[in-house]
């Protein structure tokens, strides 16, 4: 519990693993824009690409969390834009689905996240990273990391 | 093509079992760009102590001729038989290494591309150490990724050179022509008893206020007259198998009981007993038992209309070829195809529902729709063109246009706009004014929306000849129950005024909604559709025409509200992309394509339900089986497996794991 009392900047220092599933699509192509745009972002994030976001089931994402990564993230195409059809979506409600389980289970729901990007800007994808480190930041403030199981 | 389709599902049992991965890998400084950031070198010398690495190499331009051929030399000398490349993005030059490896006889799948530019050196450069240790975690997961990847054939599927064309409106029209004209044969199934569709219905196009049916009419004769084109008319479609490149579709063709020697002479018609409304004249005339919808019909044949004909037989026994013949029955054909184009178009909402309009109830009658205010204006109306009241036949003295009726409106359930109606208001109302300058014409809206070319000129010009517009929503259309006289109450959202308007006659502009049927058209074809119930398209930006599932194309207002211009680009566009497969004869298809292990699986379907193309098919014995032309390689049957039978290749559970492993180690909150 000794993480609950520490304040935000020290753990933002910490946060330096976060797994991103990014779809083939829309995700690869805003990291992708991001990049060509040199827009800077916290190195902690490390991209897997899958086709779809739909395709990263709950084994993917605990592996990840389970291996030592701080948080884990989908993301896919803008609702509605899924290039193959409906992936995103079914994804949002798998993630949301985790997310309750981690409720349950007295932890954070801030580990797991779903976001949407467009292809065509690289800020979509640099704006997620900064929520998701934002976001962890305040739930590990709060409720301390997964180790500590507060 | 066979022999290398041979050799390479042999070296794909194999790789597996006999081969050991050796594994190349190259990190590219490309100039500055990775170098200055990320320290080369130490990647490089960390990979070498990787399992299965049998080559670990910096250079400064792996994709330059000399990088490319280094890629090429580990190959033949070190026998290296899977690549990993540490440069740009797969989109940039990972297409550019999978080619060289190809050349060199690897299979272009066992090339893994890891982006150390864009994910990397390009938004780290500040921090150095950080960008140095991810490059590494990233090389590795490449690494780990690469050491299970399999090969992946090619596959070209021979496709049928025919299509089918559901729906013979202006878009289906265009696209049957278009196939048609690049040589491929049609089958243009329509449910009516004539094709046209609602064009033929209009009185004038805007905004040029053309004659509607001077400009559809050569496309109908062309169609019907087209060597390619079959047409099957007061048909439908029964059912539909196969996927893209190979449909097989049953169509139910229903009888006209006329047969094709019919002469058009209309001595049936004349001397049948029977009069109801005409549907084409959207209930502004009466036809009879046996007719033709109107006098340009084609085809020109009569057609009996069995459910209300008492069967006097005064058309058999007058009709001078003897082409009426009550004993015909109806006949289903198959026909194989390789692409569908679905060209339902719309219907008009019925505005019933909508109470406190009182469309359709008794003492009412003034109240039309926009549909009907076409057909009292058009050349072969029972009024002579003329604006008649429908109650009293007067010409009325002050009409009132209701905007978004059945559109914008939520508690209908239609949120959208149809984008038209404003327009086609504005036209009848300019038309209405042209015609009787005493008549008050009104036109109460939320917004006037006339975007495009000539459209906000029309809008313009409608207001300067004397057109009232009045911004508010009616609320209510009342009768006084002595006078019979209608009135409308409105509020003048722009005074803030509320208003009574004598109205003799109101004319509600009714949405575009989609086609009455559509839901067993569209469980037929398996294509998913909108919130809104048309079809939906794969993407709106980048692929309008085509819909959920390959070989399935979408042309005009099934896919959403259009007018006939833009319906008419679509259909274009769906029936160039509907003709590619066929014109080359074959698709040419990455089997990227799940696998599922049948020891394993439990037959829960759940696959079968999350497969967005519906590419999973059941066998005889319930089992699952995957339909390798129709499947997207999405992968989302995977997490929906309980039991992970189905796997897709290279993007297995255990391959993911590998790469999950190298990339999510070290996270030190966590650890």
């Amino acid at each position: 519990m000794s993480d609950c009392e520490t304040p935000d900047e020290y753990v933002k220092e910490r946060i330096n693993n976060i797994v991103i599933f990014m779809c083939n699509e829309c995700g690869q192509g805003s990291a992708n824009t991001a990049g060509v745009a040199r827009m800077a972002y916290n190195p902690a994030f490390r991209i897997i690409r899958v086709q779809c976001t739909g395709q990263v089931g709950p084994i993917q994402i605990m592996e990840a969390l389970n291996n030592g990564a701080d948080a884990v993230a989908c993301v896919g195409c803008c609702l509605g834009a899924c290039h193959f059809f409906n992936g995103n979506i079914i994804s949002m409600h798998r993630i949301k689905l985790m997310k309750k389980v981690f409720k349950e289970l007295g932890y954070s729901d801030q580990f797991v996240n779903q976001y949407t990007s467009r292809a065509a800007e690289g800020e979509t994808a640099v704006g997620d990273f900064e929520n998701i480190i934002e976001r962890l930041t305040t739930a590990i403030t709060e409720k301390g990391t997964l180790k500590d199981g507060c | 093509m066979a022999v290398k389709e041979e050799k390479m599902e042999k070296s794909e049992v194999e790789s597996e079992d006999s081969e050991e991965p050796r594994i190349g890998v190259f990190c590219c400084h490309c100039g500055h760009n990775i170098a200055g950031t990320v320290d080369v070198a130490q990647v490089a010398d960390y990979a070498r102590t990787l399992p299965n690495v049998v080559k670990a190499e910096h250079y400064m331009f792996m994709c330059s001729k000399p990088g490319v051929q280094m890629l090429k030399d580990s190959i033949k000398e070190l026998g290296v038989n899977r690549t990993v490349v540490a440069s740009c993005s797969k989109n940039q030059h990972g297409i550019t290494f999978a080619k060289a490896i190809a050349e060199e006889g690897i299979n272009k799948h066992r090339h893994q591309q890891v982006n150390v530019r864009e994910y990397c050196s390009w938004v780290h450069k500040k921090e150095q150490d950080k960008a140095t240790a991810k490059a590494i975690r990233l090389v590795e997961a490449g690494v780990n990724r690469s050491r299970k990847l399999e090969d992946v054939e090619t596959r070209r599927i021979p496709t049928t050179k025919a299509a089918l064309v559901i729906g013979a409106g202006i878009a289906g029209l265009r696209a049957s022509h278009d196939l048609a004209e690049l040589g491929i044969p049609v089958f243009l199934v329509e449910k009516n008893s004539t094709i046209g569709g609602h064009m033929t219905q209009m009185n004038k196009t805007f905004p040029t206020l053309e004659c509607p049916q001077c400009s559809i009419s050569p496309l109908t004769n062309g169609v019907a007259n087209h060597p390619l084109i079959e047409l099957y008319t007061n048909a439908q479609i029964k059912a539909i198998g196969g996927s893209m490149g190979n449909f097989e579709v049953d169509i139910e063709i229903k009888p006209r009981y006329v047969k094709d020697n019919c002469t058009s002479c209309g001595d049936c018609s004349t001397n049948c007993p029977v009069e109801v409304p005409s549907e084409w004249d959207s209930g502004m005339s009466m036809r009879n038992a046996i007719y033709k919808a109107y006098p340009q019909a084609i085809p020109a044949t009569f057609v009996r209309d069995k459910k209300n004909c008492i069967e006097c037989n005064t058309c058999v026994n007058i009709c001078p070829v003897q082409a009426v013949d009550f004993s015909m029955e109806a006949e289903t054909k198959t026909v194989k195809v390789g692409s569908i184009v679905v060209a339902a178009g719309y219907s008009e909402y019925d505005p019933t529902e909508i109470e406190p309009y009182h469309y359709g109830q008794e003492g009412y009658e003034d109240v039309i729709t926009q549909l009907k205010l076409e057909r009292m204006l058009s050349p072969t109306s029972l009024t002579n063109s003329q604006i008649l009241r429908p109650s009293d036949g007067k010409i009325p003295k002050s009409i009132v246009m209701i905007q978004c009726v059945g559109s914008r409106n939520e508690q209908v359930g239609n949120k959208y706009c149809t984008g038209v109606c404003c327009k086609f208001a504005i036209k009848n109302a300019h038309i209405l004014k042209d015609m009787y300058p005493d008549t008050d014409v009104t036109i109460c809206y939320i917004d006037v929306r006339t975007p495009g070319l000539n459209f906000e000129e029309m809008y313009q010009s409608t207001q300067e000849i004397g057109v009232r517009f009045i911004r508010g929503r009616p609320s209510e259309i009342t009768r006084n129950p002595l006078t019979g006289e209608l009135k409308v109450i409105v509020e003048d959202t722009l005074t803030m005024t509320p208003l009574q308007l004598d109205a003799d006659m109101v004319v509600l502009s009714a949405a575009m909604v989609p086609p009455e049927g559509i839901g067993p058209l569209g469980s037929k074809l398996k294509v998913l559709r909108s919130k809104e119930g048309f079809l939906k398209e794969f993407h709106i930006k980048m692929n309008p025409t085509l819909s959920s599932k390959g070989g399935i194309f979408l042309a005009g207002t099934i896919q959403g509200p259009k007018d006939i211009s833009e319906s008419v680009a679509h259909a274009g566009s769906a029936a160039a992309l509907a003709a590619a497969p066929l014109v080359r004869g074959y698709i040419e298809k990455e089997m990227l394509v799940p696998t599922i292990d049948y020891d394993l699986c439990v037959n829960c379907g759940m696959c079968i339900t999350i497969c967005a193309p519906a590419a999973i098919d059941t066998d005889e014995d319930g089992k699952p089986i995957v339909n390798k032309v129709a499947c997207r390689s999405c992968g989302m049957c995977m997490p929906s497996c309980p039991t992970a039978a189905i796997q897709l290749i290279n993007f297995t559970d255990d391959q993911l794991y590998d790469e999950i492993i190298a990339v999510s180690g070290g996270g030190a909150v966590c650890e």
